[in-house]
Order: C-alpha cells, then structure tokens, then sequence
C-alpha cells in the first residue's frame, strides 16, 4: 500500500535523514493482511501493533508483528480485497535477532522468523500486543490481545511459548486492543490491565457510507463501548479478575490507548486509558487495591475545551523535563492531537494551542506515537504514525482502492514544551504515504539511541533505524528485578547531568498503540555527562548511584546490594 | 459518515475563470461532487452554479454582478457543509467587491472554520477595516488571536467585545482563557462565573470553570461544575451567519437544526427539524432514530413508539428500532408487545445481549421465570464478563426453586469479588431459601459492613427486617425497614413490611403513615386499604377509618374484606357517631351471601346486637359455635361463648380489634 509522494529532487540526502528503514535489509519481511473483502468492517481499519522484546535473553531486541485474519466469517481467502501472500492462514509473527557486531559495541540486526519454531500459533484476528514477565522466571511473556479471544503465550525460556490463557484466567473474548503489564498493588508480580474498544460483531455490522454512496467506515460511535478488565496476579500462574473489586468498573469507553506511570507521584502507579471519542480515564491508584477516575477533574479526559477526543495512541513522558510526567495522546483528522502537561501532583493542563503540536495534526489521522530523543540532546522528539479510519475523498476519487494512507510525522523538541515540524525534511520515510498503526520503540541495533518498529495495516512493516542519537553521549540501563531478574516495568529513572535539567526516565513497555517498548532506559546526555542517577523501584524503594559509565547499558538489578549483573 | 466528516471535493474541478468580455479575473472555484446529496439539494446547487458560469461568460458581467452571485453560492455551499467549495467563492466575491462587509467576513469565518487560522486572520481584518464597529468581528478576531497566541491582542479585542450587547458571556468567555493561559485563576473564576451568569445555558463553560478551579485547589467547587458540564455553546448576535440555512431545501439542513436545538434543550424545534427530514427521506431509518430518541427524550413516549413503529413498517429488522420500541412500550405499559418485539430482536440479532436481558427482565416480571432465567443464561454465555448477569440470573434461580445453583454461582462470583454486594444480597436469599437462615442473615450483615451503594444495602435491609419480623423480633425490623424505605421510598413491597412490624410494635399511627404513603402511589392497593383501616382502629382513630373505609370502596366497591371491616366497624365502634346498626347489618347480610364464613356471621350477630336484635344476635351466635366446634376450631370456643353471654346480657360488642393487640 505504500505510496510515495512527491518524489523531488531536492529530497534530502539519505545521511542526513534522521531514520533508515532496514526492515527488508535485516530479514524483516512482515505485511499486514486486514483480510477486508469489502463490507467495510470497523475492525479492518484498526489493527495492528508490534513490539520489541528481548525473548532470547541475549541482549539484542527481537520483534513480534500482530496479524489480521480474513475478518468475515466463512470467507474464503481469495475473496480477501488485498490477497495475503504468506502460507495460509496467517498469524502473528515472531522474529529473532540473529544480529552481527556493527561498529563499536553496536550491532546490526539480523532478522529470522521462528514463529513456527517457537510454537507460537496466533491466529486471531490481532490487535496489539504487550511484553511482560507475568511468571517472575526472567523470560519475558507475551499477551497478544485480539478481536475475540486474547492469548497469554509463557516464554519457557527455550525460545519456545506455550498458550496458557486459559490456565492463568487470562483471557477476554471481547474485542481488546490496548493492554499493560502493571505490579499495581506493589507485590512483585505483573497485573494485567486490558482495554475494551466497542461492543461490534458482524451481526451487529452497521453500513456507513460517503455522500456519494459508497460504503465507508464507521465511526466507534455507531456501535457501544465495552468495559475494561484489571486482571491481579495472584504469583501461581493465574489471575483474578479483580475489575470490580478494584473500581476500574466505575467508568469505560472506547479504549485503544493505555500508559501506566505515578501520575500523582505518590509511588503508587496509575493508569491512564484513552479512548476513541469518550472520555478518557485516569485511574488514580489509591494504595489499597483501588482506583478512582480522577480524568475529568485532574484535566486529563478532555481537551482544552472540555470535548472528548478521538484518542487512539498514548505516551507519557518528562515533555519539558520539569520532573513529572505528561501525556500525549493522537486523535483523528479534524481534531489535534494534544499534550497535557503534568502538574506533578495528577493535575493537567492541555498546553497543545502553544506546544505547536496541534495545528500540525489537523489534517491527519493519529495512532501509534512515541518519544524519541533523535539526536540524544535530553530533548523528548515526537514520532507519529498516521493513517486515516474512513476513506479520505480525494483519494477514493482518484481510485485509490485503499484511500486511508496518510504520511507519518516527526517532530523536534525545542526546548521545553515547545515543537516543530520537521517532517518535510525527514527524508523519504516520511514522505511514504500508508496507513501506519503501531510504533514499538527501542534501540534495536544497541548503539544508544531509539529505533522504532512500525507497523501498517495492510502493508508492510518498518524499522526506522535512528542514524542520529549515536553522535551524542548517551546512558543507558537495564532495570531488573526479583530473584529471576525480571524488567522492573514502572521503575523510575532520574539522570543528574552535568548540564541541561534532570532527565526523568522510567522503565515502560507499554503506551503508542497496541505496542510494546524496549525496556531499557536511554537517556541522552548531549555534549554534557551524568553525574548521579536517582532510582525509585516499583515497590517504592529508593536509590542514588554513581552514574554508570556513558555509551553502554548497564545492568542494575533491585535489592539490598542493588549493585551490577 | 456525516457530510460534514466528508468534505466532497474534487480538486482541480473548477470554473473557467476568466470572463472575456468582462475581463474579470477569477481564482479557480471549486466544484464539489453532489453525488449523493439529495436531489432537490443537487439541482438547487447544479442551477446556481450553471446561472454563475453563464454570467461569468457574459460580457455584461459586471464586478458587482458576479461577487453577488459567487456570494450566494459560497453561502449555499456553506449550507451544505462545503466549507472548501464556499472559500473559493467567497476569494473571488470579497476581491470582486473589496468593499462588500459580508463576502469578506464570510472568507474569514469559513478559514477560521478550517483552521487556517492566518487566512482567516487577514480576511477579519480587513473585514474589519469595512466594518469597525461589527462586534462579531472583534470578537472572531479574539478568537483566532488566543488561538494563534497573542494573548494581549485577544484580550485588547475582547474587552472591546465585552461592551456589545449580546457579546458580553463569549467576551468573558474569552478572558477567563487568557487569565487562566496566564495563570490568573482567580480572576479566570471570575470571568468565567460572569459568562456563565450571562448565559447560564453554556455548560460548556463550566468545563474552563471547574479546571481553573481545581487549579486553586477547590475541588469541592470544582467537582460540581465539572459534573454540570455540558455541550451548551456560547452564543453571540452574528446577523451574516444567523439564518443561512433558513429556506434552504435538504436533510443535512434539517438534521443540523434539529441537532443544534435538541442541544439547546429546544425540543419543539428539534422534533420539527427532525421531521422534515424523515419527510424528505423517509425511507432513512436513521433519520427516525433521532426523531424517535428525541421524542422519547422531550417525554412524548407515545409519539416516539409511533415513530418507531413507522421504521419497523418499512424496515421490519432494523435493530435499533426494536430495541427502541420495545423500551417506549415498556415506559407506557405494553409490557406484551415489548416482549415480542424483543423476541423478535434476540432472534434477529443472536448476541444482542441487552435485547436478552432486557426481555429477561420483563419475563421475570410477568411471572415467566423459566423463561428469564434461560435468557439471562443465554446472556451470560454471550457476555461472560457482567458479574451483574451472573447475579441477576442467581436471583431468579431462587425464585424458581434452583437456589443450590444459585448458591454456587454466587459463591464463584464472590470469589472473583469478595466485595460484590450485590451477591451477597442474593445469596442470603438463596441460603433462606435453602433453609439456613443464619447463613442468610449473614450475608446480609456482610453487605452492610461493606459500605455499599446506598440502593444495595436498603435491599440488604429489607431482607432484614422481613427475616427479623419472621423471627419474632419486630422491632429489629423496624429499624432496617426503616432505614431501607429512606432509600427505597417508592417501594410499596417494603412500605407494607414496614407497616407490618410498626403494628407489631404497636405504633399504629406509624403503621397508618406507611399504607397512606402506598395508597398515594396507588389507591387501588387492597393491601394497603385494609392494613390502613385496621391500623386506624388500633389507633382508636374510628371516625378516619370509617372514612377511609367509604372512599376505599368507592375505588374497590367489590372488595369484600373492605365491605366485611365496614360492616364490623359499623356495628361496633365505640364512638356512637360512628356507629350505624342498619347500614351494618345490610353489609353484614351482603358479606354473608358472598361468602359464608364464622368471620362473616360473627360479624353478621354484631350487627344485630347493635340494632337490639338480640334474640337474632343469640341464635347467629348459636350457630356460630356449632360451626366452630364442628369446624375444629375449639380454641376460639371461650370466647365465642362469652360474647353469646354477653348477648344473653343484650349486650352489644364494641371495638372487638382491640381483643388480642
């Protein structure tokens, strides 16, 4: 589906192009199939994810790419609109880095499917996806969320997973799209929080059509929203639905969007839900096992004029690296996408009118995001990956079969909680025209600066190598905890700098759009050097170090010694 | 999609510009795709614009000539939700005719409209160089000034605004966003409460109002503005705007003002809208929907269920208007019909899980337990995730005899959420039923120390106190029935057990108070009268009972036991003004035919006492304890007897009530 536009000669040389797509080159060779035959279903336009994870454990990140299916049931695989070109059926697909030695102690990855190898039969019609190790043996797991029935794959540790959603209660067979990994009631081991889109099933297929007539998607509207679910760890393998109990019942909408961080910084992690056209929601951890939704209050649920929003990807970072964390979240075509800036006690202010975020964004639909500090300079950049819902008219004009494709965007950090636009000169990537979902971050060839997996629907998948950050002094850490070392998601990172503000970091998988990040932290130093780095575990403990030697990962793991693996 | 969502455009297709003869220069003017719009729309757009292109041919055009005619259809195209396609008029009308206020400020407000914030920024200032005294365009430039970021100059402008009568709630709107942008919160409150002041119907202001707020740390406050917000807009005087569409031929026109009344609380208008449109397309079920939900919405249920039976006429599956139906018809009473057409849904629709529960619930109602409880399984099966089915369904299972099921389904869910109340609720039912009512009682105990929602826990209560009552300790239940009805206070079920367990604790007036609350809500209640009558008695309130008797059977007049407690309270009431020994013995005789009971002609004796009929009264009163004593009813021997001597006295009976209380 990729289309390139304006193809001038005054494109940007390649070097000086802030990413290079590599996925063809390393063996990623994964397109999405949407498996649209024509009806126009809702769910067709939505998926899907991917994420980069470390399954092997040998210190290089690998990919997971969530696939479609055929989406009405009964069709045959030639009545597919864009034909699948793989062995049928299609499934999800994981990929191990086989990766070489690059320049330094960076490699070159080396991509190789061992979906089949790794038993790993995903067949669903998938949405997203989020690593996390939900059994403490210090194998990262996986939960793949789905139209229908989601899928907790256990790693065994031997490049192999097993399917044990139903062993572990973990399973919803409503149609989940965003999903986290989250120790929220502090006792070591991962709860699951699983968000809930819309209540459509193919009986229930509304018809929507364009003005000429022509059918068309429909909003989320036309159908209801479904509750979300907060599964707890019960530390035997299995989880409790705990959704009631907890308070997470008490409001929902469309959900495509979760990010879990302190919001209020009171060492207990929250969760924020986005949600497509309604309301989001900001559960505040209350310390007990239950949460209130303090969005509408804190400023967080609604944009500066008090309207919901299309939300559909989330990410929350230390924007203007004042110390706390803001949020920013990507909308649909006619809507900005919006930054809200963190009071550091849970309340917000939407500050999109003056980040210049928001003008930007008006003419493109918004899903997967992600900050990435592109040149390493301590400065939060912005990734966004666009594709519209419904047809955009001119294209279907103009025949395009597939007329949602829209190009991505990037922007640059001025300093603070101020944007601009540099996608026009971003080079050719960002002139492709697709219909991008998913953004998955993290520093996939280890050189100190983030990469980002992207995936599109019905096209193929991108790894847009970072050819900037690795000129920049950059520190980078791998968070561990418990007996087995597993990534201390929610841990909080501080790096004292020599020069510039404090860099407020945090181990996080979770955010974009039905993704899932590289755990390691990575905080760009730019020409200066870390001094100290204050720590703050999950469970609430804390920890000032000495910081770890620049232009490496180190391995920090929680505990009394706390030292170096 | 809505038009609105599509901005049809085909790029590229324009007008030849250029007008020879003359010799007027023309930017391209977009040429929207009418496929799909409406026919009458399409053909009112097609002859504009054909009447524009063959004046721009025309070498009499003049400049003045063609900006009028471009104006208009920019105007119409604004109509129709083609903001594109009016801007490229709106261009070429404000340069053809520079000095034409409204092409100019139409340019602006269009730009603004798409966002191009500088556009419309230059075309209001020049607007304003041809009208500076228009106060809505002082104000539209506010606006795209904050928005660009020039807090001074919007607030230079807005302040100008302020004084314009009409202007003063969107210019103090405006204020308090620049205060707030600069942290100025107290007086962001201020100019906030003033907008609201102005034009109490903008919830949308409450928004800004509640945030700014929360920023000064009154959440109190905060919390109640935030929960009054709404989608009310702010309104200014904007006389080229005002009345666009009106005349104008089309759905989308009618939907629009139909939309923008229903959001102003304009139902009458918005009904009206609404209608035209079904008129113009009435084959479009959406278009009735809204009517429908709008009709129900403004309480005109009947007019709404007539709605939605036109849709079901010319659409016989459509989903939405079943389900709608089917509640409209639930709101008038047509529980049957409701039942049907949501048959009819669940059949249709196979996992429409509201459709089962909702026809579940009226089975349940009309005593078709069997078939709720298959529903509500049906349900769950299909939504596994509502522990609110799992419960409702646990109920009913006791109410058929399955309450071991039930039991154990509760308990699975309790396990899940120790904290269900509502489980609880039900599983103390279902372990009364299964004959542990310890167990019972327990649950209930658990739901009020949990804290519950205040309904859940006036349920607890009521199970309470009815359990309570059952044990022989009244006054106990008093207390929870008590409780319970301040939360419960429609709830005649629990208004009569309470009234029950004051008699039994001899507050008789209290007792009196609940049957009078129940007869408010319905006077037809038997129960209720009765309860209320004797209660009265007990109370030695025998002139209001025999009041409240008369009008009860002026609403009942076939209720024997009314006619039976009148008869009695005739024949032997101890206030003489009460008393009416003929009229007595006439219901007396009317009771007896009807049904031949002791009660009936102990009653029946009474009244021939109180007449002086005494020898009548002794040979009833014979009879009487012949039956009794042929009936087996021995233990009511001595007392029969003694009123047989009290007759041989030529005594009559007063106030028998009281014997036994």
């Amino acid at each position: 589906m990729a289309v390139l536009l304006a193809l001038s000669a005054a494109a940007p040389a390649a070097a000086q192009a802030p990413f290079v797509d590599v996925a063809a080159a390393s063996g990623l060779d994964f397109v999405h199939f949407n498996g649209m035959t024509g009806e126009k279903y809702i769910l067709e336009v939505t998926g899907s994810g991917a994420a980069l994870l470390d399954y092997d454990n040998d210190g290089d990140l690998d990919a997971y790419l969530v696939q479609g299916q055929l989406a009405r049931p009964g069709a045959r695989p030639d009545e597919a609109v864009f034909p699948f070109a793989g062995p049928w059926p299609p499934g999800d697909r994981l990929y191990r880095n086989d990766s070489v030695a690059g320049a330094g102690d960076s490699i070159e990855p080396r991509f190789v499917d061992v979906t089949e190898a790794s038993g790993i039969v995903a067949t669903g019609y998938g949405m997203g996806v989020v690593a996390g190790d939900y059994d403490n043996d210090g194998q990262v797991d996986l939960y793949v969320t789905n139209f229908g029935s989601n899928q907790l794959l256990r790693n065994r540790g031997d490049g192999t997973f097993e399917d044990v959603t139903e062993a572990a209660g973990a399973d919803d067979r409503r149609w989940t799209v965003p999903a986290a990994f989250v120790d929220y009631d502090r006792d070591g081991w991962l709860d699951l929080f699983i968000g809930n889109y819309v209540d459509f099933t193919f009986s229930r297929h509304v018809a929507c059509s364009l003005p000429s007539g022509a059918p068309d998607y429909c909003s989320p509207l036309a159908y209801r929203p479904v509750p979300d679910r907060l599964l707890r760890n019960r530390g035997d393998g299995r989880f409790e639905d705990v959704t009631r109990r907890a308070g997470i019942d008490a409001a929902f909408g469309n959900a495509l969007g979760v990010v879990t961080a302190d919001f209020n910084e009171d060492g207990w992690i929250d969760i924020y839900v986005a949600n497509d056209m309604m309301a989001n929601q900001m559960w505040i951890n209350q310390r007990d096992g239950t949460f209130v939704d303090e969005g509408v209050i804190g400023g967080s649920a609604l944009n500066e004029e008090g309207q919901p929003q299309a939300s559909m990807g989330v990410v929350v970072g230390d924007v203007d690296a004042d110390g706390d964390l803001d949020l920013f979240m990507t909308h649909l075509q006619g809507e900005t996408n919006t930054l809200y800036l963190s009071d550091g006690a849970g309340g917000f202010t939407d500050e999109t009118r003056r980040s210049g975020l928001g003008h930007a964004s008006w003419t493109a639909t918004a899903f997967g995001t992600g900050w990435v500090d592109l040149e390493n300079d301590g400065w939060l950049d912005l990734i966004i990956a666009n594709g519209a819902v419904s047809a955009i008219e001119a294209l279907a004009r103009a025949g395009d079969v597939y007329p949602l494709h829209q190009p991505n965007q990037l922007f640059r950090n001025l300093g603070g909680a101020r944007f601009e636009e540099v996608t026009a000169s971003a080079g050719e990537l960002f002139e492709l025209s697709e219909v991008s979902r998913g953004i998955a971050l993290g520093d996939v060839d280890n050189d100190g600066d983030l990469d980002a997996l992207l995936s599109n629907n019905s096209g193929p998948a991108r790894l847009l190598v970072n050819q900037r950050g690795q000129d920049a002094g950059w520190l980078g850490l791998r968070l561990l905890t418990g007996a087995a070392g597993r990534d201390a998601l929610g841990a909080r990172v501080v790096v004292e700098r020599s020069a510039g503000p404090a860099l407020e970091r945090r181990v996080q998988v979770d955010g974009s759009f039905a993704s899932s990040h590289d755990p390691r932290v990575l905080a760009g130093l730019g020409d200066g050097s870390a001094t100290a780095v204050r720590l703050t575990w999950p469970d609430g403990g804390r920890r000032l170090w000495r910081a770890p030697a620049p232009g490496r990962y180190a391995v920090w793991t929680s505990g009394p010694a706390g030292g170096g693996r | 999609m809505s038009r609105q969502a599509a901005l049809a455009l085909v790029v590229g297709a324009c007008l030849a510009a250029p007008a020879a003869g003359a010799g007027l220069e023309i930017t391209p003017i977009l040429r929207p795709s009418l496929d799909g719009f409406e026919p009458p729309v399409a053909a009112l757009l097609t002859e504009r614009l054909e009447r524009l292109e063959e004046l721009l041919a025309s070498p009499e055009a003049t400049a003045e000539r063609a900006a009028a005619e471009l104006g208009r259809l920019g105007k119409l195209y604004l109509v129709y939700s083609l903001p594109e396609a009016a801007e490229s008029c709106f261009v070429n009308a404000a340069r053809l005719a520079p000095g034409e206020f409204e092409w100019t400020y139409l340019l602006g407000t269009v730009r603004q409209e798409r966002r191009d914030l500088e556009g419309a920024r230059s075309a209001l200032l020049a607007a304003r160089e041809l009208a500076p005294v228009a106060p809505a365009v002082g104000l539209r430039l506010a606006q795209l000034e904050f928005e660009l970021g020039d807090l001074g100059a919007a607030e230079e402008l807005y302040l100008k605004a302020l004084e314009a009568p009409g202007f003063a709630a969107a210019a103090s709107y405006g204020l308090g966003r620049i205060a707030a942008a600069r942290g100025d919160l107290p007086l962001a409150i201020e100019r906030f409460e003033r907008a609201l002041a102005d034009q109490p119907e903008a919830s949308q202001v409450r928004y800004q109002l509640g945030i700014a707020l929360r920023r000064t740390g009154d959440l109190e406050r905060a919390r109640e503005q935030l929960a009054d917000r709404g989608s009310g807009q702010l309104s200014f005087p904007d006389p080229v705007l005002e009345g666009l569409g009106e005349g104008a031929p089309g759905v989308e026109v009618y939907l629009s003002a139909g939309r923008v009344a229903r959001t102003h609380g304009d139902f009458e208008t918005a009904i009206a809208a609404f209608r035209k449109a079904v008129e113009a397309q009435p084959d479009e079920p959406d278009h009735r929907a809204v009517l429908g939900a709008t009709l129900l919405e403004s309480g005109r249920v009947e007019e709404s269920v007539a709605v939605y039976r036109e849709t079901l006429a010319r659409h016989p599956g459509d989903a939405a208007a079943l389900y709608n139906l089917a509640l409209g018809l639930v709101e008038l009473g047509e529980v049957e019909e409701a039942k049907a057409h949501l048959q009819r849904l669940v059949e249709l629709v196979p996992d429409h899980v509201d459709g089962r529960v909702n026809l579940a619930t009226l089975c349940e109602q009309s005593g078709d337990l069997a078939r709720a409880e298959a529903l509500l399984a049906e349900a769950i099966a299909l939504d596994p995730y509502q522990p609110g089915l799992r419960v409702h369904r646990a109920s009913v299972l006791t109410s058929i005899g399955r309450a071991a099921e039930a039991r154990r389904d509760l308990r699975a869910v309790l396990d899940e959420d120790p904290g269900n109340a509502e489980a609880l609720v039900v599983l103390g039912a279902a372990n009364e039923a299964l004959g542990s009512p310890g167990d019972a009682l327990a649950a209930w105990q658990a739901v009020l120390e949990l804290g519950a929602g205040a309904e859940t826990e006036a349920r607890a209560r009521f199970f309470l106190g009815r359990s309570y009552l059952q044990r022989g300790q009244p006054a106990a239940a008093v207390d929870h029935l008590r409780a319970a009805a301040a939360v419960l206070p429609d709830s005649s079920q629990l208004r009569l057990l309470l009234a029950g367990a004051l008699g039994a604790v001899r507050d008789f007036d209290g007792a009196v108070a609940q049957y009078s609350a129940v007869l408010e809500r319905d006077p037809a209640d038997e129960n209720a009268s009765f309860g209320k009558a004797i209660s009265l008695l007990l109370a030695g309130r025998e002139a209001e009972a025999r009041a409240h008797l008369e009008r009860s059977l002026e609403a009942a007049p076939a209720s024997l036991p009314l006619r039976h407690l009148l008869a009695r309270l005739l024949a032997t009431a101890v206030e003489p003004s009460v008393r009416d020994g003929a009229r007595a013995l006439e219901l007396a005789r009317e009771v007896f035919e009807r049904a031949q009971t002791l009660t009936h002609a102990e009653t029946l004796a009474m009244a021939h006492a109180e007449l002086g009929q005494f020898d009548a009264a002794l040979e009833w009163q014979g009879r009487i304890i012949e039956l009794a004593r042929a009936g087996g009813q021995s233990a009511r021997l001595p007392e029969l007897e003694a009123r047989r001597t009290q007759f041989e006295r030529r005594e009559p009976v007063r106030a028998p009530w009281r014997e036994g209380h």
